[in-house]
């Protein structure tokens, strides 16, 4: 049919299909800016145009809907130059983050504006009502709009009031500002993989199991194959006989391989059955309903208890194997040939023959002497449940021959670990595969894993055709990650006085069908939550379970929610029953600068550890300032009997990437016009790494910000780094950066000796990047033509490498103020306040991003998130209309979060992690909270309102 | 996938349509609940009621009359309208699906969570009907529960009086959640008495339901106690166990929901009386 309508201002007659969205009519016009993250459920608003001009979601409109109508999307604001005064706002507010949502939000500012010239923040929060944004945790863009507002006005308004600044020395490092991508993200310009999807390219539709735990005896895919249009099925009949693991964990994983890319059996809702390509998402859906499966159904394993228990059925019953440190009582002869293999690198302690993926044991002191020695011994169990990471942007891949060489453009945090895992699966040499990761909409841990790049890339190969595969948002929550439920029993001992002699965690972890961060997870859970406390006598035993549910494996935080969440509210219990102030137990015990973490030394995540000195510790500072800012101790009366009011505190620790594992790469080039180009293996996925490590290396070469321009994470330009995750962006990737930048600046100063005959001595490196000596100085232009010529010596480029043994942890306070209504179990968070320690903020905007945006997230799990599944296995809520999410309208009543500044000795220009350590503090803190306010322990997130009036005895 | 798409200009145009049609025929307003992915099957036929004029707000004979495609941000745009009905507009998830989502949508897909009906039930709302054999008007609580055929044209409000206490609240997981419960109730007032109480209750039945064994309880006699109120409500609803909350607390929590508006509805007589 004809849809006659203003389309950004021009008259347009479009043809659109019978039934067609009006979000698929205007992307297929080219308008990228207008984007899809949940498929058409109206949840998420990135799909967002004005109508008429009302903000509304595209997804939900047919494009006959549009008939006769203007339709305005952010490609009608700014120009390709030029910002808009709101996008501008935005990005040097810092909240283009991932960047997905921001032309919708960009929009809906644009008509709040106008109807409401000064709005107040009630005013924004109902403008950006719809707009779902897993990155900024929502906070900051109030002062966004402030600043449009006076933009308006004064469009030279600054921004500085928006964040602090730090280390005054510095032009760059520590002042906020100039996040390199964020003009083009504001824009709605072309940077997420589905934006370079070309026409007449093939769809990759899965066909997924409906049982959680059977054997596929027959994939019958004949009638589907005959369907005009369909070019290929993979089955487990004709894929790869290779073994593999989806975790991106740096050579030779932690994490068994344990699957093929389609296996014999099924071992959750939603694993892969059949990989349909075909020439359009129709004829691919069609196809999958002629395929013909039949299963033998078996009894799935869903439960920690399901897994241990005795004549449990066994998820991995094939044959088990190491490729190093095989166990002498390993035992095959109850393998069978449909349960496939298990293939340990080197040994975690598994036995998948009864359900254990991975297990591990430790300590320091002599626990049972601690105890012995304690006055008081208090002991609890804690449980957490199935959160997802919730990306506004699903896992998505497009991979195509280009001249004869593989090139695979995803949506990832580890780049090279997918080409060396895919360059294993398709048995060719990494030098033919590229991968190229496109800006990510977000990834948070999900995007750790490669959870759909190598099937793409193998149907690529074998057909030659360019295949674009993305995730709907029901295969998000049951085929990709999602945080491991565990199972905590906290055991502690102290004195009377409050001083601890012996703690003690015995954790259980469920990791779902496959291995993937079996050992590191629930192992973190226990290496960022005991280093915060000071004792002599230390233990854990972790577990961790295979079981049918829907895969687990990271997620911001990685294990460390969980387990901070578990010692933290035993480190509450304990206060309480010994009648000491919560805050005045924890300075007592916590962890403080100088002090040396043996317990490290058996947290090595499958290697020996090593104990760390904690040479920098901003929790002393941060617990002051928190309870300052909620009044530590003050009661709250409450207007209402029923509503009880209360406060509560939990102290976080992270680690900034793996010491003695990570290694990170960045190469520093000049060019004839003397700017210089940066290409980092760093992989940003919104979080601003791409600023960081630009802003070192503007200033280590004093030059201006623009004159050096980011590539990144693309395997064939940029050199190796380990990916995005355990925090090590700006340590490790910012550490590489900074060390490329120093070679970089010793080769001017070496060339600028020879230009200016002078002794190395006289010369210095002063702004804007000349080199000046003596007798007269030298600019960047001048060095660069001087070596570039056919009388120099070659192009200057800069080779920078980090590795470490040191260790950098950051730190930080949670404090929340709680509302209970006690008729309801409501839980109103009336005050959230998160104090952290960074080291020094590279840029501050973007930091204090992170703290809201992790801080939000915890809050979403602690209070409402929850994947439900039946008793067979199937996920109840794999959607966002049921599976909730924390919106702008969830916001806490006054949401504060502060950088507390110390100095790192070691990370690039003292900095610290910042992001994952944001996600540990929220649940504890709150359930804290309600214990001071109704007397009530949640021992079990999230903290529903059901499972308060339990709590209360009311239910 | 829907296949004919119809652009009527006239009620009686639409309605014949339908008619000719059948039941594979839908009529689309906003779309936000047809257009949803979770809705079941799209139908053959979508007839638009965009060409009908449907929208706004006018002042009839004794009665406000809200069009069929006035919007949800129309509703809570219009101060002339009550107080509650602004309340349960500004409910509906989010503003960009209030921009689209009409009055008549709603009823029409009458969800047993949907906060306007609640509202509009405690102000004694009619529905406006048109059907290819004449047109007619039924109460909402009715409509909810028979779902009559024809296209729902306008809901009607009947000026109160004597003054009425109206007041309406919800409960839900997260701001943008569909109401677990959803609660209205309107009572009037004889000397101390409640007189002709109404109490409608969503997220307890398949549909918005009104509960007679409370509004009897409650006629000709002085507003009980917040505690035998709520034990009241509590034995007057049937929910189920679903994922949004088992049974036993969605009795509890709509109690509690009721009392809290039966005490606002009462209150709203003493200052009006």
């Amino acid at each position: 049919m004809i849809i006659e309508l203003t389309l950004n201002g021009q008259q347009r007659r479009l043809e659109a299909e019978p039934g067609e969205r009006l979000l698929d009519l205007l992307r297929r016009q080219g308008l990228v800016s207008v984007r899809n993250g949940c498929d058409g459920e109206g949840s998420c608003g990135v799909c967002a145009v004005q109508l008429d001009g009302v903000q509304v979601n595209s997804c939900l409109l047919l494009a006959a809907q549009a008939h006769g109508c203007t339709v305005e999307t952010v490609e009608s604001i700014g120009s390709h130059v030029a910002l808009d005064p709101i996008q501008q706002a935005f990005v040097d507010a810092g909240v283009v983050q991932c960047g997905y949502c921001t032309p919708a939000m960009v929009l809906a500012v644009r008509e709040l504006l106008d109807r409401i010239p000064a709005p107040t923040e009630d005013d924004v929060k109902d403008a950006l009502s719809g707009t779902f944004c897993r990155c900024t945790g929502y906070q900051q863009i109030f002062g966004a709009v402030q600043l449009a507002v006076q933009r308006r006005a004064d469009p030279a308004a600054s921004a500085a009031d928006l964040s602090p600044d730090f280390r005054p020395e510095y032009r760059l490092v520590g002042t906020a500002g100039g996040k390199v991508d964020g003009p083009y993200l504001a824009r709605g310009g072309r940077a997420f993989v589905d934006d370079f999807v070309e026409p007449g390219s093939c769809v990759l539709k899965m066909l997924r199991s409906p049982y959680a735990h059977a054997i596929v005896k027959k994939v019958d895919v004949s009638k589907a194959l005959a369907l005009p249009g369909v070019v290929f099925i993979g089955t487990k009949d004709n894929c790869p006989d290779v073994y593999y693991g989806q975790a991106g964990q740096g050579f030779p994983e932690p994490s068994p391989y344990d699957r093929k890319m389609f296996g014999d059996k099924v071992l959750h809702v939603g694993d892969r059955v059949a990989a349909v390509v075909a020439e359009s998402a129709e004829i691919a859906a069609q196809a999958m309903a002629l395929i013909d499966v039949e299963y033998e159904a078996l009894e799935p394993v869903l439960s920690i208890e399901d897994a241990r228990a005795d004549g449990a059925p066994i998820v991995h019953d094939g044959e088990i194997s190491y490729v190093v440190g095989a166990p002498d009582d390993l035992d095959n002869s109850k393998a069978t040939p449909a349960g496939g293999q298990v293939i340990y690198q080197f040994p975690i302690h598994g036995d998948p023959h009864r359900n254990l993926a991975a297990s591990v044991s430790g300590g320091i002191g002599d626990l049972e002497q601690g105890f012995a020695e304690a006055e008081v011994i208090l002991e609890r169990e804690y449980y957490g449940g199935r959160v997802q990471c919730t990306p506004v942007e699903p896992h998505v891949v497009y991979s195509r021959i280009e001249e004869d060489r593989l090139v695979i453009r995803a949506s990832t945090q580890v780049p090279w670990h997918v080409r060396r895992i895919i360059a294993r699966l398709l048995d060719l040499p990494e030098n033919k595969i590229r991968v190229i990761k496109a800006r990510t909409g977000g990834a948070f841990g999900a995007k750790q894993d490669m959870v759909l790049e190598e099937v793409a890339a193998w149907c690529t190969w074998v057909t030659g055709r360019p295949v674009h595969f993305r995730f709907t948002r029901e295969e998000e929550f049951i085929a990709s990650r999602t945080r491991h439920p565990m199972r905590v029993r906290c055991k502690l001992g102290a004195k009377r006085d409050g001083q601890l002699t012996a703690v003690y965690m015995d954790l259980h972890a469920n990791t779902g069908p496959y291995g993937s961060h079996c050992l590191t997870v629930p192992m973190n859970a226990c290496s960022k939550a005991l280093p915060l406390l000071l004792c002599d006598h230390m233990g854990f035993d972790v577990h961790t379970w295979y079981s049918n549910i829907p895969p687990t494996g990271a997620y911001q935080g990685y294990g460390a929610p969980k387990g901070s969440f578990a010692l933290q509210m035993a480190c509450a219990e304990l206060a309480d029953e010994l009648g000491i102030d919560h805050l005045a137990f924890l300075e007592k015990n916590r962890v403080r600068e100088g002090v040396m973490l043996e317990i490290l030394k058996c947290l090595g995540e499958g290697r020996e550890g090593v104990p760390q000195l904690v040479y920098s510790c901003g929790l002393g500072p941060a617990l002051e300032r928190g309870s300052e800012l909620i009044e530590w101790g003050q009661a709250v009366d409450s207007p209402d009997p029923h509503i009880k009011i209360g406060k509560g505190v939990a102290i976080v620790q992270q680690g900034s990437g793996l010491p003695g594992l990570d290694s990170a790469n960045a190469w520093v080039t000049q060019f004839a016009d003397g700017t210089f180009m940066l290409h980092s293996g760093g992989t940003d996925l919104g979080t601003g790494l791409d600023t960081v490590t630009a802003k070192m290396v503007a200033e280590i070469l004093e030059l201006p910000l623009e004159a050096v321009a980011v590539t990144a994470a693309d395997t064939d330009t940029t050199p190796f780094d380990v990916g995005a995750y355990a925090s090590s962006g700006t340590y490790f990737s910012g550490g590489a950066a900074q060390d490329a930048a120093r070679k970089m600046k010793e080769q001017l100063i070496d060339v600028a000796v020879e230009m200016l005959v002078e002794p190395r001595d006289n010369l210095e490196l002063v702004y804007p990047c000349t080199v000046r000596g003596m007798s007269g100085s030298v600019s960047s232009e001048d060095i660069a033509r001087y070596t570039q010529t056919g009388t120099g010596r070659g192009q200057l480029t800069a080779v920078g490498n980090f590795i470490t043994d040191k260790g950098s942890f950051p730190y930080g306070a949670h404090f929340a103020q709680v509302a209970v209504d006690t008729r309801t179990g409501k839980v109103e968070i009336q005050k959230f306040y998160a104090l952290q320690d960074c080291g020094t903020p590279i840029n501050p905007e973007l930091a204090l991003g992170q703290i809201y945006g992790g801080a939000l997230k915890t809050i979403g799990s602690a209070m409402f998130e929850e994947m439900v599944l039946d008793e067979t296995g199937r996920c109840l809520n794999a959607d966002l209309l049921d599976y909730k999410v924390p919106m702008i309208n969830d916001l806490p009543a006054d949401f504060r979060c502060e950088l507390v500044y110390t100095d790192d000795p070691f990370g690039p220009f003292g900095s610290k992690s910042i992001a994952e350590i944001s996600c540990n503090g929220a649940a504890p803190a709150i359930a804290s909270a309600i214990h001071d306010a109704t007397g009530a322990w949640l021992r079990e997130w999230p903290f529903t309102p059901e499972k308060v009036l339990k709590a209360l005895g009311e239910l | 996938m829907s296949q004919g798409f119809h652009r009527p200009s006239t009620v009686s145009e639409a309605v014949t349509l339908q008619a000719s049609l059948g039941d594979g025929a839908l009529f689309l307003a906003g779309g936000t609940e047809i257009n949803q992915k979770h809705h079941p099957a799209a139908p053959a036929h979508l007839i638009s009621l965009a060409g009908l004029e449907l929208a706004g707000i006018a002042r009839g004979d004794g009665a406000v009359v809200i069009g069929a495609t006035t919007t949800f941000q129309q509703l809570l745009d219009a101060p002339q309208l009550p107080e509650v009905l602004r309340w349960a507009a500004a409910k509906l998830i989010n503003r960009n699906v209030r921009n689209v989502a009409t009055v008549g949508g709603q009823l029409a897909t009458a969800k047993s969570c949907a906060d306007l009906i609640p509202s509009l039930v405690a102000l004694e709302a009619r529905v406006l009907l048109a059907t290819s054999d004449g047109s007619g008007a039924v109460a909402l609580d009715q409509y909810v529960a028979a779902k009559p055929a024809g296209l729902i044209v306008a809901v009607e409000l009947p000026d109160a009086a004597p003054p009425r206490g109206v007041a309406a609240t919800n409960f839900t997981r997260s701001a943008n959640d569909l109401s677990v419960l959803t609660a209205a109730a309107s009572v009037g007032r004889v000397g101390d008495a409640v007189s002709e109480p109404i109490v409608a209750v969503g997220g307890v039945a398949p549909h918005v339901v009104r509960l007679q064994a409370v509004e009897a309880a409650l006629a000709g006699a002085p507003l009980p106690a917040r505690s035998e109120l709520e034990a009241l409500v509590a034995d007057a609803v049937t929910p189920i166990d679903d994922l949004r909350g088992s049974a036993a607390f969605k009795r509890r929590v709509a109690g509690a929901l009721t009392a809290d508006v039966l005490a606002r509805a009462w209150q709203a007589t003493e200052v009006a009386s």
